[in-house]
C-alpha cells in the first residue's frame, strides 16, 4: 500500500534537499562557532555530509522504492522496526520543532516585538499543515521556484556588501585550535548536512531512483556553495564582531548602503530564512507525519497533518526559555544528540541488512 | 450526525441521477394534417410559428406543407428555393420526398426525418419543415438566417497591432472565424447541445493531431456531464467544467478574439465555443498566459519583453502593494528611507484611522466607483469619475480622514490592476487578503501569505497540466515564453507542458538572413 502517489523528478529532489538545507542555515551560518575559520568547517562539514549521504543512499538503493520506516520493519521485523522506526521519527519531529523554535526566535527578534509567540507559531503551523496536505509532490513544485530565486538574491547581496567587506579579517588563517575546528566541522555535519536523513522518506517518491545520488550531491555542493558565499561576506563584513549578534548573516545585510537607495536590505535575508525555513518545516511535517501513518498502518497520512503540524508548533514554542538557552543548546548538545540518528540507526540498519543477506528477493539493488 | 446527513444526501442525489432519461420518440404519422396538428401543438400554437399548406404537381397533385419559425429563417430563401420549385412542378406521376431530396429543392443543407422530436428540435433552431400527404418522413431544409451583431472589435482586449475582428453571438460565424485562419482540414468542430430547456450549441474545437486526443476526450466528459435546465453564457460553461471551483483563480481562459483563439489551438489547446456568447473558452489554462497579449507578438522584441515585465511587475503592485505599505507604515519604519519617512509621516499626522483601516477603506471606495462607471451609461460615467476623484480624493485628504500616501497607494494599485485583465478578479480578491495578513502580522503577514498562494498555485491544475507551469515544476524549454519572449523564429517548439503529440512547430534554423555585402554588384 502506498500512501503517497506523488512523484517528485530529479531536479526537484535537488531543490528541495537544498532549499531543506538552506532551511535556518541562512540565517544561523553553519560553522559560525569557528570564527574567521568557518569557512574551512562548512566544507569539512560537506565532506562530512557527503559521507553521511553515501550510507544513506546506499541503504535505500538495497530496498528500492521502501522509504526508511519501512526499510527498518523489514530488517528489525514488525515491533523492533516499528519501535525504530518511532525512536526516529521522533527525531524528525524534534528537528521540525527545533526550526520552528528558530523561526519563531528569529520573528520575535527582528520584527514582531510584541506579537505573542504562540500566534506567530500557529499562523506558521496553517501555512505548513496546508503545504503538506497538498503532498509532497506540491512542495517539491514550490522549491525549484523558492531555491532558485534564493540563489539570485544571495548573489546580489554578497555583490552589494562586496564595497564593505574587509578582506584583512580573513587572518591569520589556521589560527584556531584544530580541536575547535574538528568540533565545528562536526557542528557543520550535523546541522545541517545530516539532517537529510530525512530524506530517507522522501527517496521513494522520486521517479528516477538512479539520479538520486547525482542530484544529492548536487544539492549539498549548491548548499554549500552558498553558505560559503554567506560567511565570506559575514566574516568579512564583520569580522571579529560577527560573534557579538545572533544572527550576524542578517547583521551584514543591513550595513550594505548603496548611493544610500538600497539601505537595509537584511529584509531579504529574512525572507530568505522565512521562505526555506518554510521548505524544511514542511518537509519535515511531512515525513513524520507520512512515517507515523505507515508504523500504525494508517490508510492516509493527511488526517494526522493539522494535528501533528500543531504539535509540532507547541512544542517549539516550549523547547527553550530564551534564545541564548537555544543557541548553548545548538553548540554544545545537537552535534553529539544528532548521532544516533543521523549517522548509528542508518548505518547498523545497513550493517544488518547486509549481515541478514536482505532483501530476500534477489535484491534489484541499483 | 454528519455522516447521516452524508448518508441522506448519497440517496437524494442517487434519486435525482437513477430515473433513465427515456426520452419518448413519436413516429411521424402519414397523414399530412395530423402531423401538422401535431407539430403546432407541440410549439404551442406560437405567434411566430408560419405553416403553409399547398399542392405540388399538376396531374396528381399531392398536399404538402411547410412549417417554419419566423425570424430564425431566410425568408427570400424559402420562397425562391423551396416554395416556388415546389409550386412549378409539372410531374407525371406523384411526387414523393424521395424526389424532392434529389431534385428541384434548391438548398445546400436537407436531411430526412422520422420523429417528431428531431423535426421540432430542427424547427426550433431555424430550418424549415417540408411534409408531403401520406409520408411517414419529413425533410429538414436548412434556412438558418437571424438578425445577428456584426463582426467588431471586442472592447475587452483591444490591442494595437493586429487583427481587428472579434467573437460575435453567433456560433457559426464564430466557428467560420477560426477556418478562415486555420484552414487545414485537422481543424475540428465537435458539436454537442447542453441543457435541457435552451439546448444550447456547444463546439469543441481543436486540431487533431495538434491537440492531445486525451485532452479532447477530458473536456467532452467534462461537458457532457453537465446536466442543467440550461446555459445562457461561456461562463456558467466554465464554472461547470473548472479544475478548482474553490479558486479565486480561474483555470479556464477566455478570449474574444479569433487569432488569439487560433494561437491557443495551435499550441495544443482545445476551444469551447458557445452559442450566443461572443466569449471563447480555452482549455488547459495556465497562469502565466494571462500575462500574455498579443500585442507582445507582434511588437519588436525588446519592447515587448520589456512590456512583459512591467505586466508582471503591475501584478505584483496591484496585489502586493497596498499590503507593503500598510507593513512598512505600521511595523517597519525603519525600512523607509528617512527623507521619505518624515514626508510620510507629515502626511499622514493627524489621521484618525490606522494605515490598514484607511488601506481597506480606500481600496472599497475603488472598488465602489469602478462598477459604478462601469454599469453606468458613458455620459453618467463620466460624472462618476469627477466625483471619484475630485470629490473623494481631493477632499478626504484635505478634511484630514485619510493621508495623502494611501490615495497614492491606491491610485497606482487600482490602475496596475488593469494592466493583466484577466487577473482582475483574483488581484481584487487577494489584496484585500495581503493588506489584512499585513495589518496584524506585518511583513511576515506578506511572506506568509505568499508562499500560501504559491502553494496553492502549484497545487492547481487545469486539465492535468501544472497551473503553474513552466515555473513550478520548472519546464526550461517552455520558459522561451514566460521569462521572455524569444523571437518567433526560436519558438521551434510547442509548449511542453501542454503535452501535443506534434512537439514541432516549424523549422529550426530560419532565422533570416540577410545576403553577405558585395551581392549589390551582380545587379549591375
Amino acid at each position: 500500500m502506498k500512501l503517497e502517489k506523488g512523484k517528485i523528478d530529479g531536479r526537484q529532489l535537488m531543490t528541495l534537499m537544498a532549499g531543506f538545507l538552506f532551511g535556518s542555515a541562512v540565517l544561523i551560518y553553519p560553522g559560525q562557532w569557528a570564527g574567521n575559520e568557518s569557512w574551512i568547517a562548512i566544507w569539512g562539514g560537506f565532506v562530512e555530509g557527503c559521507i553521511l549521504l553515501l550510507v544513506y543512499i546506499a541503504l535505500m538503493s538495497r530496498f528500492p522504492g521502501k522509504n526508511f520506516v519501512e526499510i527498518v520493519k523489514e530488517v528489525y521485523g514488525r515491533f523492533l522496526g516499528n519501535l525504530v522506526a518511532l525512536f526516529f521519527l521522533a527525531y524528525l519531529f524534534h528537528l521540525g520543532s527545533l526550526v520552528g523554535t528558530n523561526y519563531h526566535d528569529f520573528i520575535k527578534l527582528t520584527m514582531l516585538v510584541q506579537t505573542p509567540s504562540s500566534v506567530i507559531l500557529l499562523f506558521n503551523s496553517l501555512v505548513i499543515v496546508y503545504a503538506v496536505r497538498k503532498g509532497i509532490e506540491v512542495i517539491a513544485r514550490c522549491s525549484e521556484g523558492m531555491v532558485v530565486l534564493l540563489c539570485v538574491f544571495y548573489v546580489i547581496i554578497f555583490l552589494m556588501s562586496c564595497s564593505q567587506i574587509e578582506w584583512t579579517n580573513f587572518l591569520p588563517f589556521f589560527s584556531a585550535p584544530l580541536a575547535k575546528v574538528l568540533w565545528a566541522t562536526q557542528m557543520t555535519g550535523s546541522f545541517p548536512y545530516g539532517e537529510v536523513v530525512a530524506f530517507l522518506m522522501i527517496f521513494p517518491a522520486v521517479n528516477n531512483l538512479k539520479e538520486i545520488q547525482k542530484r544529492s550531491l548536487k544539492a549539498l555542493l549548491l548548499a554549500t556553495l552558498i553558505f560559503s558565499i554567506g560567511s565570506v561576506q559575514t566574516i568579512g563584513v564583520l569580522g571579529d564582531t560577527a560573534r557579538l549578534y545572533v544572527y550576524p548573516g542578517f547583521q551584514s545585510g543591513r550595513l550594505i548602503n548603496i548611493a544610500n537607495v538600497f539601505t537595509r536590505l537584511e529584509i531579504v535575508i529574512g525572507v530568505n530564512f522565512l521562505l526555506m525555513g518554510f521548505l524544511k518545516m514542511s518537509v519535515l511535517l511531512y515525513t513524520t507525519v507520512l512515517g507515523i501513518a505507515q508504523v500504525f498502518n494508517l490508510k492516509s497520512y493527511k488526517p494526522l497533518v493539522l494535528p501533528v503540524g500543531f504539535l509540532m508548533g507547541l512544542a517549539a514554542l516550549i523547547n527553550f526559555s530564551t534564545v541564548s538557552e537555544n543557541i548553548e543548546f545548538n553548540n554544545l548538545v545537537y552535534p553529539i544528540y544528532v548521532l544516533p540518528f543521523q549517522l548509528i540507526i542508518p548505518l547498523i540498519t545497513l550493517v544488518v541488512a547486509l549481515v541478514r543477506k536482505l532483501p530476500r528477493n534477489g535484491g534489484d539493488s541499483i | 450526525m454528519i455522516r447521516y446527513l452524508a448518508k441522506l444526501f448519497n440517496a437524494l442525489a442517487k434519486r435525482q441521477r437513477s430515473p433513465v432519461k427515456q426520452s419518448s420518440v413519436t413516429k411521424l404519422d402519414s397523414g399530412l394534417t395530423h402531423n401538422l396538428k401535431h407539430i403546432m401543438d407541440e410549439l404551442g400554437n406560437g405567434s411566430d410559428v408560419v405553416n403553409r399548406q399547398f399542392l405540388i404537381g399538376r396531374s396528381a397533385p399531392v398536399l404538402a406543407g411547410v412549417i417554419f419559425i419566423d425570424g430564425l429563417v431566410d425568408q427570400e430563401m424559402i420562397n425562391d428555393n423551396i416554395l416556388q420549385p415546389l409550386l412549378r412542378i409539372e410531374l407525371e406521376r406523384p411526387v414523393d420526398l424521395d424526389v424532392l431530396e434529389k431534385s428541384f429543392l434548391a438548398v445546400g443543407g436537407l436531411k430526412r426525418v422520422e420523429t417528431m422530436e428531431t423535426l421540432v428540435e430542427g424547427v426550433l433552431t431555424g430550418d424549415t419543415a417540408l411534409l408531403i400527404d401520406g409520408q411517414p418522413s419529413a425533410l429538414l431544409l436548412s434556412t438558418k438566417k437571424w438578425e445577428q451583431r456584426g463582426i467588431s472589435e471586442p472592447d475587452t482586449e483591444v490591442i494595437v497591432k493586429g487583427a481587428r475582428d472579434g467573437f460575435t453571438e453567433t456560433l457559426r460565424t464564430n466557428t467560420a472565424l477560426l477556418r478562415r485562419r486555420i484552414e487545414h482540414p485537422a481543424l475540428r468542430f465537435d458539436t454537442m447541445k447542453i441543457g435541457k430547456k435552451t439546448r444550447t450549441e456547444i463546439c469543441v474545437a481543436y486540431i487533431q493531431g495538434v491537440a492531445e486526443d486525451k485532452l479532447v476526450e477530458e473536456v467532452k466528459k467534462r461537458l457532457r456531464r453537465i446536466d442543467t435546465a440550461g446555459i445562457l453564457s461561456t461562463e456558467s460553461i466554465d464554472q461547470f467544467i473548472d479544475d478548482a471551483p474553490f479558486s479565486p483563480f480561474a483555470t479556464v481562459g477566455y478570449t474574444e478574439r479569433p487569432d488569439v483563439c487560433a494561437a491557443k489551438l495551435m499550441e495544443g489547446r482545445v476551444a469551447i465555443i458557445v452559442d450566443g456568447t461572443p466569449v471563447v473558452h480555452t482549455v488547459p489554462f495556465l497562469f502565466w498566459e494571462s500575462f500574455q497579449s498579443p500585442d507582445d507578438y507582434n511588437f519588436r522584441l525588446f519592447y515587448a519583453n520589456t512590456m512583459r515585465w512591467i505586466r508582471y511587475l503591475a501584478f505584483f503592485t496591484s496585489v502586493l502593494l497596498p499590503g507593503v505599505y500598510v507593513a512598512l507604515s505600521s511595523y517597519h519604519q525603519e525600512l523607509i528611507p528617512t527623507n521619505l519617512l518624515i514626508s510620510m509621516a507629515a502626511a499622514t499626522e493627524g489621521t484618525p484611522f490606522p494605515a490598514v483601516v484607511e488601506a481597506l477603506g480606500m481600496g472599497v471606495v475603488f472598488e465602489i466607483l469602478r462598477e459604478a462607471g462601469i454599469r453606468l451609461p458613458r455620459p453618467v460615467g463620466q460624472a462618476v469619475s469627477i466625483v471619484g476623484a475630485l470629490v473623494i480624493g481631493e477632499a478626504t485628504v484635505t478634511a484630514g480622514l485619510v493621508g495623502a500616501p494611501v490615495v497614492i497607494v491606491v491610485a497606482l494599485t487600482a490602475i496596475a490592476s488593469f494592466l493583466v485583465p484577466s487577473q482582475v478578479e483574483s488581484a481584487a480578491f487577494l489584496r484585500v487578503v495581503f493588506t489584512c495578513l499585513a495589518g496584524v502580522f506585518g511583513a511576515l503577514g506578506i511572506i506568509n501569505g505568499l508562499i500560501f498562494v504559491y502553494i496553492h498555485l502549484a497545487s492547481l491544475r487545469s486539465f492535468g497540466v501544472p497551473f503553474l507551469a513552466p515555473v513550478a515544476p520548472i519546464v526550461p524549454a517552455d520558459l522561451k515564453d514566460v521569462a521572455v519572449r524569444v523571437p518567433i523564429w526560436m519558438m521551434w517548439t510547442r509548449p511542453k507542458s501542454i503535452d501535443s503529440p506534434d512537439r514541432i512547430r516549424q523549422a529550426m534554423r530560419i532565422r533570416p538572413e540577410v545576403p553577405e555585402e558585395g551581392h549589390d554588384d551582380d545587379r549591375s
